[in-house]
């Protein structure tokens, strides 16, 4: 078949990967991803290797500043009390997740009308509820069925076992009355003496099949401009390939899928005599509406040994008993609480040498061993709403020869701070009643902005949003956004889910566009 | 320069009275997890260190000795130097984590009595899904 139609695909995390696979399916375009991080090979970040905990501290750390790796660019968050967390290369930020994967609630997506604050989605939950199902499906999503927040999942392979220190506070919540529920986790399950689990990132997915399909990946490659034709439709991007030259590929569709940061920072690149304050902003909105989920910590210790560092690294379970709405409390919407495994031997000896709770010499073993082992940690994250003077802008002055960096200017509003308080003081209670000391406590923690939402957000008024509820541009009709930026509210969960059943749902609707006109 | 088997020598000496070997946990003493050599390389371009282990070496003739030493060290110098890399190096290591390792193989993961444990708890939440209303 003569693939007369070029789709390019800018970024290969989450979002684009699922958007390659959908759009590939039919095998009826030329789809060409292009992601400016390379490829790594598998066995550098496997968490088997000796040395993993190293170099989380350094080469595989969550904040591109420090990362500095090929394909990073800085974020300067001088600005923000929290940091961005990402991975620029193929894959994305799923070579670095957690694996929780929860879905949104119904209510996230009409908070205006049933809380008064953020703003309703064009869209509601029952349009994305098919997508979730398929992506569950195909990200391998572990968990057990019958859960009250989500009685609706239900094709679940069987779940991670919630381990001994799991059990612990699954009995404390017990005994609260609160809602926990074992994680939703993508998972594969391996026979393998020294890994038993392995992550499920969109390499082993989405991209493995895309590429079966067809799908061209241009790894180190970066795009750093959309161009326009006469009629205002894209006509292509201006990249500089791996070997660092600056080059043209045409398309007659381009998608965007390079995450809250990269996506906003492209298009603001790609300012024109059109669009002068960037590609697709005459709402002004780009960039604007920055969601981070700020996320507090708490962790606990036991006095027995629990081999809590035993299982794959991220939650055990979570609950949702703060995530909706009460007005009895002083801060509208709520968040989640995800009880986290014990930290590695590496992690737990830095943490305590940071909080002088270890010394070296004749006591250095026991004072390692009064935590290892022992230690759970809840991490509380918060529902954040949409304000305009969150918002991240090009960094002029980083000056750079091929693109700007980019600056972020982000501060928690009055009602996440009072929802932080909360969600910390019942983290410890939970801890408290589930036998734990607490050995300490704080938020928002600094490299967390993993959830990066918001900015460039979807609408049906041309004036208050960049895309519409097709995820389509609607100043540059050939364009479409499937990231995580085109989200109108958080929610209280982590975004992967919602993502990549976003990417499905828009590239199923322009398929079916396209399908009609070919 | 200081002559390398001496350095040597010292480093293992601070080393293992940093992290002694401890029989209680079945953990081996620094000198026995890490790679001397790879560690001395590390420190050896810190300036500091470099500083001290000259004192040391001049204070105790140590040239000429035979022994192992157990020498008096600037303590809080020498923890904010290296204790990172020690505790790198100590806790990434083939023996630690093959210690730590059978520590927690009696603990299996997911063993059946867990899994139902794990069962009767989620029934409980199940029974008292009341308490939390989902909002349509």
């Amino acid at each position: 078949m003569n693939k007369s139609l070029k789709i390019i695909i800018i970024g290969t995390g989450a979002s684009g990967s699922a958007a390659a696979w959908n759009l590939s399916n039919d095998n009826l375009f030329k789809i060409i991803c292009f992601e400016q991080g390379p490829d790594l090979n598998k066995n550098l970040y496997s968490v088997k290797r000796n040395d993993w905990e190293i170099l989380k501290q350094k080469k595989f750390h969550p904040n591109p500043n420090i990362r500095k790796m090929k394909g990073d660019y800085k974020i300067n968050d001088k600005n923000s009390p929290i940091s961005i967390a990402n991975f620029n290369a193929v894959g994305g930020s799923t070579i670095l997740y957690n694996c929780h994967f929860p879905r949104l609630h119904y209510s996230d997506f009409k908070t205006k009308t049933l809380d008064g604050v953020g703003e309703d989605w064009p869209i509601d939950f029952n349009h994305l509820k098919k997508y979730y199902e398929q992506n569950e499906k195909i990200m391998n999503l572990c968990g057990v069925k019958g859960d009250p927040i989500y009685p609706e999942i239900e094709n679940l392979k069987s779940n991670i076992p919630l381990g001994k220190v799991g059990l612990k506070l699954a009995k404390g919540f017990n005994k609260l009355k609160w809602h926990w529920w074992p994680s939703y986790s993508a998972y594969f399950r391996k026979n393998n003496k020294n890994l038993k689990f392995q992550k499920s990132t969109v390499k082993e997915t989405y991209l493995l099949k895309a590429k079966d399909n067809g799908v061209k990946i241009k790894k180190n490659s970066i795009v750093i401009k959309i161009v326009l034709n006469s009629n205002n439709l894209a006509k292509g991007v201006i990249y500089y390939n791996s070997r660092g030259e600056k080059k043209f590929e045409k398309a007659d569709i381009v998608i965007v899928a390079a995450g809250g940061i990269g996506t906003p920072r492209l298009l603001l690149n790609s300012k024109s005599e059109k669009f002068p304050k960037g590609l697709a902003n005459t709402s002004n909105l780009l960039g604007k509406n920055l969601m981070l989920h700020p996320l507090g910590y708490v962790e606990g210790v036991f006095k027995d040994y629990l081999a809590s560092n035993i299982g794959p690294e991220g939650c055990c379970l979570a609950s949702h008993q703060f995530y909706e709405t009460d007005n009895k409390r002083d801060f509208k919407r709520g968040y989640s609480m995800q009880i986290l495994r014990g930290a590695g031997p590496l992690d737990t000896a830095m943490g305590l040498k940071k909080f002088n709770k270890i010394n070296f010499g004749k006591n250095f073993h026991n004072n390692f061993f009064n935590f290892f082992g022992k230690s759970a940690g809840i991490a509380i994250i918060c529902e954040d709403l949409p304000d305009k003077k969150n918002f991240i802008e090009l960094d002029e002055s980083s000056n750079k020869k091929i693109m700007p960096d980019v600056k972020i200017n982000y501060k928690l509003s009055e009602n996440t701070k009072n929802m932080m308080k909360h969600g910390l003081m019942n983290a410890k209670k939970i801890l408290l009643t589930s036998g734990a000391k607490i050995s300490y406590g704080y938020g928002p923690v600094r490299n967390t902005g993993w959830h990066i939402m918001g900015t460039a957000k979807m609408g049906i008024d041309p004036k208050k949003s960049v895309v519409n509820e097709k995820g389509q541009c609607h100043d540059v009709k050939n364009i479409f956004i499937v990231d995580s930026s085109i989200f109108v509210t958080s929610g209280g969960v982590n975004c992967m889910s919602t993502i990549q059943a976003l990417a499905l749902r828009i590239t199923n609707n322009l398929k079916l566009d396209l399908k009609k006109n070919l | 320069m200081i002559d390398n088997k001496i350095l040597k020598k010292i480093v293992k000496s601070l080393i293992d009275a940093m992290i002694p070997e401890s029989q209680k946990y079945n953990m081996p003493s620094a000198s026995q997890a890490i790679n001397l050599n790879l560690f001395c390389k590390k420190i050896e371009k810190k300036k500091l260190i470099q500083k001290e282990i000259k004192k040391i070496v001049k204070t105790y003739n140590l040239k000429y000795s035979k022994k192992d030493y157990c020498i008096p060290f600037n303590k809080s110098l020498l923890e904010s130097e290296i204790g990172n890399y020690l505790l790198n190096d100590y806790f990434t290591s083939k023996v630690v984590l093959k210690s730590l390792k059978n520590k927690s193989k009696k603990f299996l993961f997911g063993a059946k009595k867990d899994k139902l444990d794990e069962l009767k708890l989620i029934k409980i939440v199940k029974k008292n899904h009341k308490f939390y209303e989902v909002k349509k």
